[in-house]
């Protein structure tokens, strides 16, 4: 993962937050299922937040180390997969 | 050490084993936090079909008050104001939802704001507009009502001649345009024999089907609807002759089982994480409810002060000591709604017979069927 990178929602994602917790609509989508539709925890939510077209990964890396109690090299594995999982499911794009 | 709380994760809003646990949770809270998480809005109560059990009544009455329904902004306020409040699932209906000139604007407006859409049509208006809509914002469901399965059947139930080859038509370009289409039916006399049939099509389709036999008394007290309701034994025969159907009834029934027996009379979400609201304005528990102590006028008010002060005054309804149902167990398997018997027999606290008898067929299915 090059954490030089900076990434941003997608503009067909809504972010809603009900009882406390994050979800993430799409408001375009071909699978219109529940299977599309997410819910973050709060580490997630973290990153989701910072997800801003500005900041690099390697800054919301160090926001994840400062704020939750991990290990840098674990957070740094964890920060990839869950970008790519948010690429995956077509959420995220990279920044022009 | 992968430690949970720190891993980013996305849970997936569906039932799937990995997440259950999660679903479990954040349902408990909507309810623990009384959250209106659902809600279901009758855009307009006219209709271009006049199906005899419809519990709309007359359309003719009905088409002359659309001058009084919501306005488009109207609308759009509202649906703004329930997501505020925390609004998931948002079902779209009528009347006939898709006859309002500015469905596309309505839709589009709650599809943007993050709410999951079902809309129920009677498909007979599924135009290309509507088509090119859909398939840009996709609803999580579009369900279809087919009271036939041949011309004859379908336009003596709906009274409008070339009804049912639009309703098919406007089935078949939904289904093309990979929409997730279900298809449902009242079950009643005017149309039993061609109850497997229409289940059939549903088959040939490759989309869900379900059914209703309990049909309305109309809104207005009007009884004329319920003398077209078949019999409680034919409906549960036609239910419990799918499989699938006679296991989710074994399943339902064995989760209820286990809830504690509560005092309040409305069982259901009704008020707590569920609201209704008519095209008038009014903000009420659910369609059925009469009791004006539970309506509020959204005209010049807030959802949220209706949903916080009026609609929550459905918690203090508390079953009476004489209340026949309260503790039977088979309340889970007779579609027990005080709000139902209400319109039926004008009171919430006498149960329908109608209801009653199903229920105990059910029960009797569930018990001596080991194959379920």
């Amino acid at each position: 993962m090059n954490l030089m990178s900076v990434y941003q929602k997608k503009e067909d994602i809504v972010t809603r937050s009900i009882a406390d917790e994050t979800l993430l609509v799409p408001i375009r989508s071909q699978m219109a299922d529940m299977q599309r539709i997410f819910a973050l925890n709060p580490a997630a939510e973290f990153i989701w937040q910072q997800l801003d077209g500005k900041q690099k990964l390697e800054n919301i890396l160090e926001g994840i180390t400062s704020n939750f109690n991990v290990e840098k090299v674990q957070a740094e594995s964890d920060l990839q997969e869950f970008i790519l999982r948010l690429i995956k499911e077509g959420i995220i794009e990279e920044a022009p | 050490m992968d430690c949970r709380h720190t891993t980013p994760t996305l849970y997936p809003l569906s039932s799937t084993r990995d997440n259950q646990e999660y679903l479990q949770e954040f349902n408990k809270k909507v309810a623990r936090h009384r959250i209106p998480i659902s809600g279901t809005i009758d855009l307009t109560y006219a209709c271009n079909l006049k199906c005899r059990h419809c519990y709309l009544g007359d359309q003719t009455g009905n088409r002359e008050n659309r001058g009084k329904e919501l306005g488009t902004t109207q609308w759009q306020t509202i649906i703004d104001e329930i997501t505020e409040a925390g609004c998931l699932y948002l079902l779209i209906t009528g009347g006939e939802p898709l006859s309002r000139k500015d469905f596309k604007q309505i839709y589009c407006h709650a599809k943007t704001r993050g709410l999951l859409i079902t809309v129920f049509t009677n498909g007979t208006l599924i135009t290309e507009d509507i088509l090119d809509l859909f398939a840009e914002f996709t609803p999580k469901a579009v369900e279809v009502s087919l009271y036939g399965a041949t011309t004859e059947t379908y336009e003596r139930i709906t009274g409008v001649p070339g009804s049912y080859e639009k309703c098919l038509t406007g089935i078949r370009k939904l289904i093309d345009h990979q929409i997730n289409v279900k298809l449902k039916t009242i079950l009643m006399s005017l149309n039993r024999e061609e109850f497997f049939a229409v289940e059939n099509l549903a088959k040939e389709w490759g989309i869900k089907f379900r059914f209703d036999a309990a049909v309305f008394p109309g809104l207005n007290g009007d009884k004329t609807p319920i003398k077209l309701r078949v019999t409680a034994e034919e409906a549960i025969e036609n239910e419990f002759s799918d499989l699938h159907r006679a296991q989710e009834w074994k399943n339902f029934f064995a989760r209820m089982q286990k809830l504690p027996v509560r005092d309040t009379l409305y069982p259901c979400g009704a008020g707590k994480t569920h609201f209704h609201i008519d095209p008038y304005g009014s903000l009420q528990p659910c369609l059925m409810v009469k009791d004006p102590n539970l309506k509020y006028n959204l005209i010049g008010g807030s959802f949220l002060t209706g949903w916080n002060e009026v609609v929550s005054r459905i918690r203090e309804k508390k079953v009476g000591i004489n209340f026949t149902c309260h503790r039977c167990e088979k309340k889970s398997l007779c579609g027990f709604c005080p709000g139902f018997f209400e319109l039926e027999n004008g009171t919430e606290e006498v149960y329908s017979r109608y209801l009653c008898t199903m229920g105990h067929l059910r029960f009797e299915k569930i018990m001596k069927n080991d194959k379920i």
